[in-house]
């Protein structure tokens, strides 16, 4: 591996700090290259830039990854464990902040930006690991990107892990105006239901059943595998599905106002409809008013 | 070293590293610096001294060196306070071990 190699591929690993804190990090390493000389020595010495990467974030996840139980919830210990086993759907609901989703050892949140309190998150008696805001985050700058204030606050961020090879039977995710990215994450979900105001969803290793899409004036991105009942409303944003399978096995029904729609060489733009002769088992269900959805298979 | 040493003692011991420098020092050197004596990763010193920096006790500046900006730290006068008051814990903490593991007079 060569040095540039290393080094943006720690930038990669470090995605998940405030963007000011990733530059200072890579500033430094890149000196320190420089200073070192050799570069094999220096990567031999710090590790892989995942291991790098892993011990830079977790001195800055300003809250450790403490268990929380649900503010409402009695204190039966129904939300002890947050493993694999125990956690049967992920519900989130979330308004403007960046999310992005890791692979952890277990189900846990750490957030920067947002008061303790404005944040809630733990696991259900019925196997829910939720986590949502309790109210709208007051933050300006997020629009601006606005950083001349002397008082440093960060930019609403949150960080979710969930460990490797999650299976569960739902997976809810509603995003306000922030972003959600899920690049690295696998996840395995019987039923998905992605909803996003304006905001952005990119979700690319999620093989699930059934699924529901709502974009009003976002963008959704998903890459992955689904079965059955497959619905997409859209408002003016985009959604995107580069879909596993064979399109032979799918049909579509879609009703088009202003937007487009596309499935694979099919599409319509403007007002009109896509008729599939029979419904087959896989069937996707599309209502597009002023946006465009464009299914890839 | 078969003692591990806390983050408080690394902390002190980069601020004792970098106060030695006038003018400051740089990362690699740092990095050196603290390795000769304690036994820590190189990994483990960006995140100490980022602390230190957020928490006023270090202050960076940037300098030319050899076509390129170098990335300087320097203790800042929170930090010599600072430093101060590890040394004083030291001095106590090193006479009580003493007296434990060398049968020292308190």
């Amino acid at each position: 591996m060569t040095r540039q190699e290393y080094l943006s591929e720690l930038k990669l690993q470090l995605r998940s700090l405030p963007v000011e804190e990733q530059e200072e990090a890579l500033e430094y390493y890149r000196g320190y290259f420089d200073d070192a000389g050799n570069d094999q020595e220096v990567m031999k010495e710090f590790g892989a830039p995942e291991e790098l990467a892993q011990s830079i974030v977790s001195k800055f996840a300003g809250i450790p990854s403490v268990r929380q139980k649900l503010k409402n919830e009695s204190e039966d210990g129904t939300c002890g464990s947050f493993s694999n086993d125990e956690v049967r759907s992920l519900d989130i609901s979330l308004g403007t902040a960046e999310i992005v989703m890791i692979k952890g050892a277990f189900f846990s949140v750490d957030f920067r930006g947002i008061a303790q309190g404005d944040i809630r998150y733990g696991l259900s008696p019925f196997g829910t690991f939720s986590i949502e805001n309790t109210k709208k985050i007051p933050d300006i700058s997020f629009w601006t990107h606005n950083d001349s204030s002397e008082n440093k606050v960060y930019h609403p961020r949150i960080l979710i892990r969930i460990p490797e090879h999650t299976k569960i039977d739902l997976l809810r995710l509603h995003i306000g105006a922030g972003s959600f990215d899920a690049k690295d994450v696998e996840i395995q979900s019987a039923r998905c239901y992605v909803d996003v105001e304006a905001g952005k969803i990119v979700l690319s290793k999620v093989r699930g059943g059934a699924a529901e899409f709502h974009c009003n004036m976002g963008n959704i991105s998903f890459t992955g595998e689904l079965h059955g009942l497959i619905k997409a409303n859209c408002g003016i944003g985009n959604i995107s599905l580069v879909l596993e399978g064979n399109p032979d096995d799918y049909s579509i029904a879609a009703k088009v106002g202003l937007g487009s729609v596309r499935f694979n060489d099919l599409h319509k733009d403007g007002f009109g409809s896509i008729i599939c002769s029979g419904q087959k088992q896989n069937h996707f269900l599309i209502n597009c008013g002023m946006g465009n959805v464009k299914i890839k298979m | 070293m078969m003692f591990n040493t806390g983050s408080s003692l690394l902390d002190a011991v980069v601020l004792a590293v970098v106060a030695r420098e006038q003018e400051g020092t740089y990362g690699y050197r740092i990095t050196q610096d603290v390795r000769n004596v304690i036994d820590v990763s190189e990994s483990a010193l960006y995140p100490v001294l980022r602390r230190l920096q957020t928490n006023s006790l270090l202050e960076t500046y940037d300098k030319e060196f050899s076509g390129r900006n170098r990335r300087y730290y320097k203790i800042t006068a929170q930090g010599m306070i600072e430093l101060d008051s590890y040394r004083r814990d030291w001095i106590e903490y090193y006479k009580k071990m003493n007296s434990i593991l060398l049968g020292d007079d308190l």
